[in-house]
Formats: structure tokens, sequence, C-alpha cells
């Protein structure tokens, strides 16, 4: 047997239809990036993407690692990669990041970045609708202003297709 | 160039707690001084606070009852910092699964037994309903 829920609307809220308690939590955290995601960061700021190479399997790790998961040995050395790639894979989210709806979806994307190995970084796409992404396509990083870097992922504002990026 | 060696940030989580179907209907009661309980008509197990489900059969409950008349002191305890103490009981009513929680008004800590009669007072004030409870 089903039972459905009752759905409350924000107007409902807005209207104090029902009672209602609000709560708020703020959980403040610090995530220690590791030598890899550190070093990877601070290049982000200078609008440069670093990675790892193992020497065994020859891979480019981007993000960095300092070892490799495959071959159970230390990366060897810093490799700089382009700001380029293509779409490995991708997803139309109509959900922002604190779950609310959204009218124009996000599009998420994993780029395999040009001279890396399989897998990729977690990115969005922009300067496109969702409807001609295309697994493969060629796309190119979008930088904030130097100033406004800060060392986070975010420095790079979305990958747009190649031929439109600046 | 130094690594960036941390990331600090904060998840915001903002939500509304919802007392749900039967917990609104005896909340909106109780403010009016009467106390709702649900009944089970299958089991004929009553609870309180009021449930929407019948924790035994799982059926849908449908039918509500008034809970009248004394109670019985179930549980009590003492709580409070330095002089300023409080007392509060569970109250438990003849044939109804559950009770209710209040502060215990008029009475010491040595007053108190197991088992005795309380009567509930319901008081709306600026904070909000108050139970107390009457040995
Ligand atoms: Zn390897
Ligand atoms: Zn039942």
């Amino acid at each position: 047997m089903v039972y459905s829920g009752i759905g409350i609307s924000p107007q409902d809220v807005a209207n104090s239809r029902y009672l209602t308690v609000p709560y708020s939590a703020n959980l403040r955290y610090r995530w220690s990036t590791g030598a890899a995601v550190g070093r990877f960061l601070a290049e982000l700021k200078n609008g440069k993407i670093v990675g790892r190479k193992c020497d065994k399997c020859k891979r480019v790790l981007v993000p960095p690692r300092m070892f490799c998961e495959r071959d159970f040995i230390q990366t060897s050395k810093w490799v700089y990669v382009q700001d380029a790639g293509i779409v490995d894979t991708y997803s139309i989210s109509y959900i922002a990041a604190d779950a609310s709806r959204l009218e124009k979806p996000l599009i998420v994307a994993v780029i395999r970045l040009d001279g890396t190995g399989e897998a990729g970084i977690l990115h969005i796409l922009g300067g496109i609708e969702p409807k001609d992404v295309m697994i493969g396509m060629r796309v190119k990083a979008v930088w904030k202003p130097k100033r406004r870097r800060v060392g986070a992922i975010t420095d790079i504002r979305y990958f747009a297709p190649a031929g439109d990026a600046k | 160039m130094t690594n960036i060696d941390h990331w600090s940030s904060s998840i915001d989580l903002d939500y509304r707690y919802t007392a749900g179907v039967a917990g609104e209907t005896f909340l909106r009661k109780i403010a009016k001084g009467r106390i709702m309980a649900s009944r089970c008509s299958y089991c004929r197990l009553t609870y309180l606070p009021p449930r929407l489900y019948c924790e035994k059969c799982l059926r849908k409950i449908d039918t509500w009852v008034q809970v009248r008349g004394k109670g019985e002191l179930y549980s009590y305890t003492m709580t409070g910092r330095g002089k300023k103490k409080s007392l509060y009981g569970l109250v438990k009513f003849a044939g109804i699964e559950g009770g209710l929680v209040g502060r215990i008004v008029g009475s010491d800590l040595a007053d108190l037994k197991f088992g005795m009669p309380v009567r509930v007072d319901l008081k709306n004030s600026e904070k909000g309903l108050l139970v107390y409870l009457h040995v």
C-alpha cells in the first residue's frame, strides 16, 4: 500500500498554512589539501593546471596525487597540462548545490584535459545550450581575471566550446 | 609559489521542521486546551502524542479521541543549575499509549510518587504553550 505525502509550497510557508519550526545549521570545516592538491590550487591562481606523472603507467594525473593508485608507487614529477580538452561525460542538472530548483540548468561535465590519462576534472560547461553538448566535443577553460583568483577550482569559471573560448 | 594547504568553508543547511499531519492537529488542538490522541480502530490502541499510522498494524488512523480527566505520574526528574531547579514529569492516561511531558508546579521533589494522580493545566504564553502538572 502506498500513502502519498503532502507537499508544502513556499507559498504555504509564507501564508503560515502549516506549523513549522525553522532551523539553521552552519557546518564549518577546514579541509587539509595535502601536497599534491595544495600545489594544484596554487597553480590555478596563476592560471595554470598542473598534474603528476607516474613513471610506470605513464599517466598524468589531474587533479594531481602523490601516488599512483594503479601501481601503488609514488608519482615522480610535476607536469603542466593544457587548459583545454574534451567532454568525457556530462549531466544536465536542474538542482543547485543547495538543492534548490533551477530554471536554467547547470551542465556538469568531466573534462579530460589534453595530455592527461583517462578520467579528468569535474567542472561546469558554459557558453553552450544543453541540447548542443556532445561527448567528445572540444572545450577550453574560461578563467576568472587574475586579481579575482583565490586558488580554487572555481578560478576557472567554466569550460566553453573551444572555438568560442578566449 | 606557496601551496594552498587548506580550504575553509561551511555547509549551510536551512530547513523547516513540520509536525506532520497528526502532529499538526495535536498542536493546534492543544493550543486551544484540548489534548487529542489518535486511535487505531483495528487494534484499539490509542496514541499520545497522536500518530497517523498505527505502529502495531501499520494501518492509517482516522479516529481522534479527546483525553480527559486526571493522569498518573509515570516518571519525573529534576533539572537545573545552582539554586534554580525545575521538576518535570511524564503523565500517562488510562488506556493510552505514550503520554505527555510537562513541568510539575506547586510540589517539591519529596512530594512526588510514581503513580500519583496528576491534573494537566495548559497555558498559552508568549513563549508558546506551557504544560503544567499539578499533583
Ligand atoms: Zn601508475
Ligand atoms: Zn493498529
